[in-house]
This record gives C-alpha cells, structure tokens and sequence, in this order.
C-alpha cells in the first residue's frame, strides 16, 4: 500500500508537545551520585592506563602513558622517545582554569519523544557538570532564555541551582542550537565544547568552524525513540496514517506507515547520522547518538570513553 | 404505508408527538463524530519532520482514501436515530384521520351565575377550555358540543354552536353524571370541580364566590338567600294560561288544572300573561275529531275525550311524549305532550276519568310540575353557594394521545400508527448487527456455539 498524499496545512497552530518540561525525579541525586563515582573511578584508570580524549597539555603534570595512534603529536614527551625509543605522551590534571561549555537546545523539537529529549538532555548536562567537579574543570551552561543566548556561568554554582535552572525550562520556539553557536564568543575560551540537542537545526558543515586547537568538541544528539526507529510505533504495525507534525512550524504530513515509507525514511536518517559521524571523524570530534529513553548515566559515560 | 405518505416522509413531512425524543439524536451524532475523530490519523510531532517530507517526495503520492467510521460503530449510531426517531413518535402529516374532541357543556343553573362583568361562570370557563383546545387540535379535528338539554353537535374546530344553542335553558336542568362522561377526549365545561377527578376527561371549572339571590317562590312570595339568610319577600305572582279550548270543555281535567294551580300558587286564566309559568294548550290534536281514549296510564288511570285523531303533530324540541290511548294498528297518536313552560294536548274535550282519580290527579299533577317554568332570577340555594377556585387542566401526552379520532376506534391500527413501531425494528436490527461486528459481540457468538464449546 502507498502513502497516502501528504500535504501542508497554513494557517495551523503549532501542535502540543508530548514532554516539553524537565522533572528530577527523588532518586536523581543518588544516580547521579553513582555517576560521579564511576566518572572518578574511570579518570584514575585513565590517568594510570590513558586516554587522549579531555586530557590535554598546558595542564597539571601527572604522568605519562604511551602513545596511541591518532593522538596529538604535540602532547608527545620526545625526551622519553629519545631515551626508550617508544612513545609516551604527557598525562596531566586539569587545571581549575579549564572551561567546558554545553551548549543545550531547548527549541519546541526537544519536547517530542517518550520520555521527552530535553529531559534526558538536561539530565546529560548535570552529568557533565557533575564530571566537571570532578574534573576540576569550570563548565558553562548555554541555552535559549527569552528567545536570546544566556549563559549561567557555573563558577561555584551549586548542582542544585543548576538543577532550579533547568526544571524551569521548557521546549518552545525555534531557537536551537544554531542560534547559539551564531555567537561563538560567547564560548571562545572553552576547552570542551558539549552540544546537546536533537540537532535539528544543524548541519554537519557547522562542526567545522567550531574546531580550534586544544578544544575537545563533543556533539550527543538526542533522538524520540520513534524518530530513530519509527516501526516501533503501533501504526507501523499495522500500517496506519500518523499525522507527522513539525513542531517548530505549521507543517503537518499524513503518511501511511508502511514499508515504502519506512525503508525510505530509514535512508533518509542513516544518510543523515552517517554524514554527521564522516564530519565527527575527520575533525575527531566526539559524536554520541542516543533515543530518549536511554539512561543518562550511559549517555555521559559514553561521551566520555570516547 | 401508501405512496403519498412515503413521499411525505420524504419530504420531512412528518410531525412528532413528543419531540423531546429527538434529543436521543444528540449522543448518535456524538458518537458519529468521535468515531470519525478517531478514525482520523493520529497526530505525532516530530523532530525529523523534514526526513518524513523527503521521503514522501521519493514516493509516488497515492490517491487521498477516506476513511470511515468502523461499521459497528456506524451501525450504532443508527440504531440509536431509530430509537430517537420512534421515541419521538413520528406521524406523517396527513395521514391521520382526525381527532374527536367532545366538549361537555354543564347547563345546571349555577353556571348561568355571574363571574367577572359581563360575563357568566359557564362563558369564562368555556374561554379556557376553548383555549386548551386551540393549543393542541389540528386544523382537520372535529368538535362535539354536548349539554344536558341540547342536541348534540359536530363542529370544526373552531367553529362554535349558535348563539341559540347557549341560550339560558328554561327549566332547570339536571346535574350532569360526570363519571359516566369520564372518557377520553372530553373536556368538562363546569363552575365546580367534579368529585371524584377524572381519569380521561379534561376539566374546566370557573369557580366563583356564592351569588346572592332568589332562590325559590311560591305564589306571590320569594325566598332570597342574602348575607347568609333566607329571607322571605313579596314577589309578582304567575299564571298557568289554558289556551285552545275553554276551560269547561276539559271537565275533569279543568277541574285538576284550578286545584294544581291553586296549590302551587298560581292563578288558572286564559289569554297571554306575562308572569307566565306555564302554557297549557288544548286541541293540539291533528285531523279528524273523533272520540280519543288513554287507558292504562303509569298507575293505572285512564282519560276519555275527544280530539284529533292523529295525536298532537307538532312537538316542541325537547318534549316528553306520552302515547297514550289505543292502539289501532301502527304507532299509536301522541296524545299528550311536555316541554318546559309548555304542555300540550290533543284532547279538545275530555268527557271522564277513568281508574282510581287519586291515581289520576298524582299522576297529572308530577307531570305538570315538571314543564313548569321556574321564577325569573330564581336558583336554588346549592347552585348559588361558592363554587371554589377555578381549575383548567392541561392535556398530558398520553391523555392526548388517547383522543378517539375519526373512524379509527381505540386500539384500532392505521397504517401511520406503524411508523414508529417499523423504526424500533430497524432500530434493533442494527443494533444486533454492531453488536454481532463488535469483537465482543464476535466473542460472545463464539462463546454459545456448541461447537467451540467442545473445543474448549
């Protein structure tokens, strides 16, 4: 069976979003706590044993480790090379001084999904705050406020004033994640940059401009669970119409969820994620896709064993 | 059902005896509607919005299909307008025969009595029930006027009796038996509010404060009952006028006649008299004199004389005929006749009584005090009295619907009549049937078929 003709209503209002707000439920601290400790643990591991992702020089001295293939040739210890004859490279702590900036899209899109996307974005984003203690790096929050950028600087800021801030958002209007990367002094001396969102309003093309040396660029792109794998709706199983509607605009498509369809729409996403992972890897750029319903906790750690 | 009134139905010509029933179309036309809402594609938002837009370009559109209400859901909803439809009983309009309506009208005297100014206890009932009338019967009813002294007549609606046929009765009439006039489609045209309440019938009493006034005479006095005494006044005497024959021509009649007069207060004359209580004319009968006889009268007693043989041929409306005398073959001559204020008789001469003359005189004298006409202004003290509130009933549907209409009697069928009854059928049919579709109705199918029971 074919789709059936889609069409676009004007004049329409914008339709209700499924999960437009943010709720901490009573056993987020202690996940979050749980988190932490995992972060830590993994950090020891890797100031021991290494990774080259967040860990970069002009920081404090803690050891070497040898060289993997890929990293920066800069943070190699040529006197260790010269006296052993293999590489090692450079370990050290961040120092207080080091900035991370996330960058968090609350636009109308990341009120879809069951749970909603914002949620489990803005869960993401006290993970990475709460790595950021950790770290002993000073992390930034931006986001949308009024329909213009503000960034809740989170110099000494505690986690609950962070959690205050983000339960009083809400997923509206259009600006994403575009609008606040068009200000990139905003963030010119962030160390990490963390882009959480849907990415709707991105294009692989934008990541490049981003990159500088010295700053780790980390994209985890949240996805409603039907709209990374649309057969798991019930109207995909029977091969029923659901009315798509854009939830930054009036468009609205009635499409008959069938085979056609589906491969289509498939290829469509997977041409979209591959052209985004092509863009992550040749500028080495962290990119992290997830559905909603996946638990924060394994969003962060995966960011950061990346 | 004819042609003409399948047309007429087509032509929503269709009137509805209890319209509320429509409102049942209420929840059919809101089950239509959330059936259609739900059969409408569910509305999902999405973030790849644009991902669904580029796929729907690479395929080929389809032709647009509509989507109806699942049949079950279709087939409720009509049989729920059926229910409405029959509940709020349908009737094609003309294709009843028309309604019956009797009014009857209580000429006892206290409704002659005055209420408002100008206007009679009886008139201002009449306005009200006349009112109730205009409110509820069609065009091509019909109206049956009764009272206890007139001829019946069948009118439109709208259209009264002559003023004649409400003229002040002569005499006093007797109390209507209101219990045996308890039938569908009357509506009781009274002053007082008849004991015990009518099962079918409509009432419509005036009421009215008591009306002081005469209330009997005697001679040349009158009882007046005035600030809730009787009292006795003098009054203008009356007459009983004998006109035809001299009076010594009806020998022991005329003899009869002075000593019922004498007692009753009246005075025996010839010739016209205004305070006349009563005209007793002779020699009434028509064709040949010849010698006539009443033998065997109600108690026996018997008068002989001589008149026109063929009995009295004009009779005054309303008069009670008395056919006295032998019968020679065919029906007998009328011999003698009564109606109020008027007796008649066919004897021109009356030669002897015959039988016991106690007998005779009795007999006569209750005759006689029947046609007498009562005083002017007179009316007995019960009439008279208070008559309490007044009382309009309203018709309820099912005492409507009882009506009798014309031809059709009660219980009787026409084919209209199975308008409403064919709608709950099919009312019913299609409830089985979004039954039977359900899934439910599927499962409890299955649940009673022997075979699945085996199964199981």
């Amino acid at each position: 069976m074919k789709p059936i003709e889609a069409r676009t209503e004007r004049g329409r209002r914008a339709p209700p979003l499924p999960s437009p707000g943010v709720r901490f439920g009573e056993g987020f601290l202690d996940r979050l706590g749980r988190l932490a400790l995992r972060v830590r643990s993994r950090r020891e591991r890797r100031e021991g044993g290494g990774e080259a992702r967040l860990l970069g020089g002009g920081m404090e001295f803690v050891g070497f480790r040898p060289y993997r293939p890929g990293e920066d040739l800069r943070r190699l210890d040529w006197n260790l090379f010269a006296r052993h004859r293999r590489p090692f490279v450079r370990v050290s702590r961040r120092e207080s001084s080091e900035r991370w900036s996330v960058l968090l899209d609350r636009s109308a899109s990341m009120g879809t999904g069951f749970p909603g996307k914002l949620q489990l974005a803005a869960e993401v984003v006290l993970g990475l705050k709460a790595a950021a203690n950790i770290e002993g790096a000073e992390v930034d929050l931006h986001l949308m406020v009024r329909g213009e950028p503000h960034r809740h600087r989170g110099r000494g800021a505690a986690l609950a004033e962070w959690m205050e801030l983000l339960e009083s958002t809400e997923a509206r209007g259009r600006g994403g994640l575009a609008r606040l990367l068009a200000e990139p002094g905003r963030f010119k001396d962030a160390r990490a940059l963390f882009l959480v969102g849907d990415l709707a309003d991105l294009q692989p093309a934008d990541i490049p401009r981003l990159t500088r040396s010295g700053r780790d660029i980390l994209l985890v792109q949240v996805l409603a669970p039907e709209e990374r794998d649309p057969t798991r709706l019930p109207e995909a199983t029977h091969g029923d119409a659901v009315r798509w509607a854009d939830p930054e605009s009036t468009g609205v498509r009635t499409v008959r969820l069938d085979a056609h369809a589906l491969a289509e729409y498939e290829r469509g996403l997977g041409a979209r994620l591959e052209a985004w992972r092509a863009i992550a890897a040749h500028h080495r750029v962290s990119f992290t896709t997830v559905t909603s319903d996946t638990p924060f906790e394994a969003v962060v750690e995966r960011v950061f064993a990346r | 059902m004819s042609v003409p009134q399948v047309a007429a139905a087509l032509a929503l010509g269709i009137e509805w005896s209890r319209p509320s029933g429509l409102l049942l179309l209420g929840p059919a036309a809101l089950l239509l509607l959330l059936a259609r809402r739900s059969a409408r594609p569910v509305e999902r938002v999405t973030a790849t919005f644009d991902l669904w837009e580029d796929a729907m370009r690479r395929i080929p559109p389809a032709p647009r299909t509509r989507r109806l209400p699942p049949l079950p859901v279709v087939f409720a909803a009509v049989a729920i307008t059926c229910a409405a439809l029959a509940l709020a009983g349908p009737r094609i309009v003309g294709s009843d025969p028309p309604r019956v309506f009797t009014i009857l009208c209580d000429r006892s005297p206290s409704t002659s009595l005055p209420l408002q100014p100008g206007r009679t206890r009886f008139e201002v009932a009449l306005e009200a029930c006349l009112s109730e009338l205009a409110r509820r019967a069609g065009s091509t009813d019909r109206v049956r006027w009764r009272s206890q002294d007139r001829e019946t007549l069948e009118l439109p609606v709208g259209v009264k009796p002559p003023a004649s046929w409400f003229a002040r009765p002569a005499a006093f009439l007797p109390e209507i038996e209101w219990e045996r006039e308890d039938r569908p489609g009357f509506l009781w045209v009274t002053d007082r509010v008849p004991t015990p309440s009518p099962s079918h019938a409509l009432v419509f009493a005036s009421g009215g404060r008591g009306v002081p006034g005469p209330v009997a005479s005697r001679g040349g006095e009158r009882v007046v009952w005035r600030e809730g005494g009787l009292r006795v006044e003098p009054a203008p005497g009356r007459v009983v006028e004998l006109r035809g024959v001299e009076a010594g021509r009806l020998g022991p009649l005329a003899r009869l006649l002075t000593i019922w007069a004498r007692e009753r207060g009246f005075e025996l004359r010839g010739g016209q008299e205004r305070e006349r209580a009563l005209l007793i004319e002779a020699g009434r009968g028509a064709g040949e004199t010849r010698e006539l006889r009443i033998a065997g009268g109600s108690l026996g007693w018997g008068l002989a004389g001589t008149g026109g043989a063929g009995g009295i041929a004009e009779l005054p409306e309303g008069a009670q005929v008395w056919r006295f005398g032998e019968a020679s073959g065919g029906e007998a001559p009328i011999l003698v006749a009564g109606s109020p204020g008027r007796v008649l008789l066919a004897f021109d001469g009356v030669r002897s009584v015959e039988g016991d003359p106690a007998l005779f005189a009795l007999a006569w004298s209750r005759f006689l005090d029947r046609w007498v006409l009562p005083a002017p202004g007179v009316v007995p003290l019960d009439e008279r009295r208070d008559a309490g509130a007044a009382s309009w009933d309203e018709w309820s549907e099912d005492r409507f619907e009882e009506v009798p209409r014309v031809g059709a009697g009660r219980g009787e069928t026409t084919s209209a009549d199975l308008l409403a009854p064919a709608l709950a059928g099919i009312g019913v049919l299609f409830a089985t049937l979004a039954i039977l579709l359900s899934g439910g109705g599927i499962s409890w199918l299955r649940g009673r078929l022997p075979a699945s029971r085996t199964r199981t």
